[in-house]
């Protein structure tokens, strides 16, 4: 009639043993492809993350060394400056221990009165003016007046004009000053100021590069000299 | 009767190969979603290395700013006190120099004013 209930039997059981392995496969099939998607999301990840990771403290290690050479930079500035207001100081102070040195008006008293004339005769020739009013140290007064004169006189002498002089009563110089006059023309338009304090402030002018090298050295960076 | 009991074997045999095969897929999503919780550790563990570098450099920096400070100031002071030797040594001469030119006055009248 057909098969016998051995071969049915038989034939079952194969066709069963064929379902149970083509199960196995596919079960060994997904967890192939599992482990495989599970290493390649979490590698994905991983690597994802850690760029950014990078990036970001790579940024904040490159701003502690920006810091630091700003740092350095600003010491270096500020030592700079330092060191030129240490130098200016000098120089100040030393523009200041001369005029304390050039304040003898009273200790060294014929010198003074040499250097008050010559200061007054400077004063003429530099206004030549006809009309000319002398301003002094009220200290000075009386010594000026009598340096008048003789000042008059040489100056007729050189420049062969005549010049009327007054002597300022109402307004003095500062009794700061160590010494010298002013000197006004031409309704006090004119100024000359003859002091000793202004020939040290022209001449210490002028000679400041001079002052500088002698004081503190030749400056070895510096490139021009004209 | 026998047929019967084969075709219901037959099926518990697919129903139970369709179960393991399901079972197999909800193990592998377990096994992805693993994958972002294991990525998260590792990555957190890295972060934390990659921190603790950059703090002890920060640390670093710190104390060398102070070092440098104090380096850069002990400098200036030594180099404010050589200025003020070198002053000192040096300013002798200038000085009676100055004062001599600031004394002596030679007045003269404008060359285009003088009558021989």
């Amino acid at each position: 009639m057909g098969l016998s209930e051995a071969d049915v039997t038989k034939q079952i059981q194969q066709m069963i043993s064929f379902i149970q392995q083509e199960a196995a496969e596919k079960v060994e099939e997904i967890e192939a492809k599992a482990e495989e998607e599970f290493n390649i999301e979490k590698s994905r990840l991983v690597s994802q993350q850690r760029i950014k990771i990078i990036e970001y403290y790579d940024k904040k290690e490159k701003q502690i060394e920006l810091q630091q050479k700003v740092q350095h930079s600003n010491l270096a500035n500020a030592s700079r400056l330092s060191i030129l207001k240490a130098r200016d100081e000098c120089i100040e102070a030393f523009k200041e221990e001369i005029r304390k040195k050039l304040d003898f008006s009273k200790v060294d008293r014929s010198k003074y009165i040499i250097i008050l004339s010559n200061l007054i005769i400077q004063g003429l020739y530099t206004l030549m003016e006809p009309i000319i009013t002398i301003r002094c140290r009220q200290d000075d007064y009386g010594l000026v007046q009598r340096l008048i004169p003789d000042a008059i006189r040489r100056y007729k002498q050189t420049v062969k004009k005549d010049i009327e002089i007054h002597l300022d009563q109402k307004n003095f110089l500062s009794e700061k000053l160590t010494g010298g006059i002013e000197l006004y023309a031409m309704n006090d338009k004119i100024k000359v100021s003859n002091t000793i304090e202004a020939r040290l402030d022209i001449i210490f002018h002028q000679m400041l590069p001079e002052i500088r090298e002698t004081l503190f050295g030749t400056n070895h960076n510096r490139k021009y000299y004209d | 009767m026998l047929q019967s009991r084969g075709i219901t074997d037959l099926i518990s045999a697919e129903k139970e190969a369709q179960g393991r095969i399901e079972e197999a897929r909800k193990r592998k999503n377990k096994r992805l979603k693993e994958a972002q919780n294991e990525a998260k550790t590792e990555i957190e563990h890295f972060k934390g290395d990659r921190d603790q570098r950059y703090k002890s450099l920060e640390q670093q920096q710190l104390g060398n700013r102070n070092q440098m400070t104090e380096e850069s100031n002990r400098t200036t002071q030594v180099q404010i006190g050589d200025l003020k030797d070198q002053y000192e040594s040096n300013k002798g001469a200038l000085l009676e120099r100055i004062l001599t030119l600031v004394c002596d006055i030679k007045p003269e009248s404008h060359i285009n004013a003088r009558i021989d």
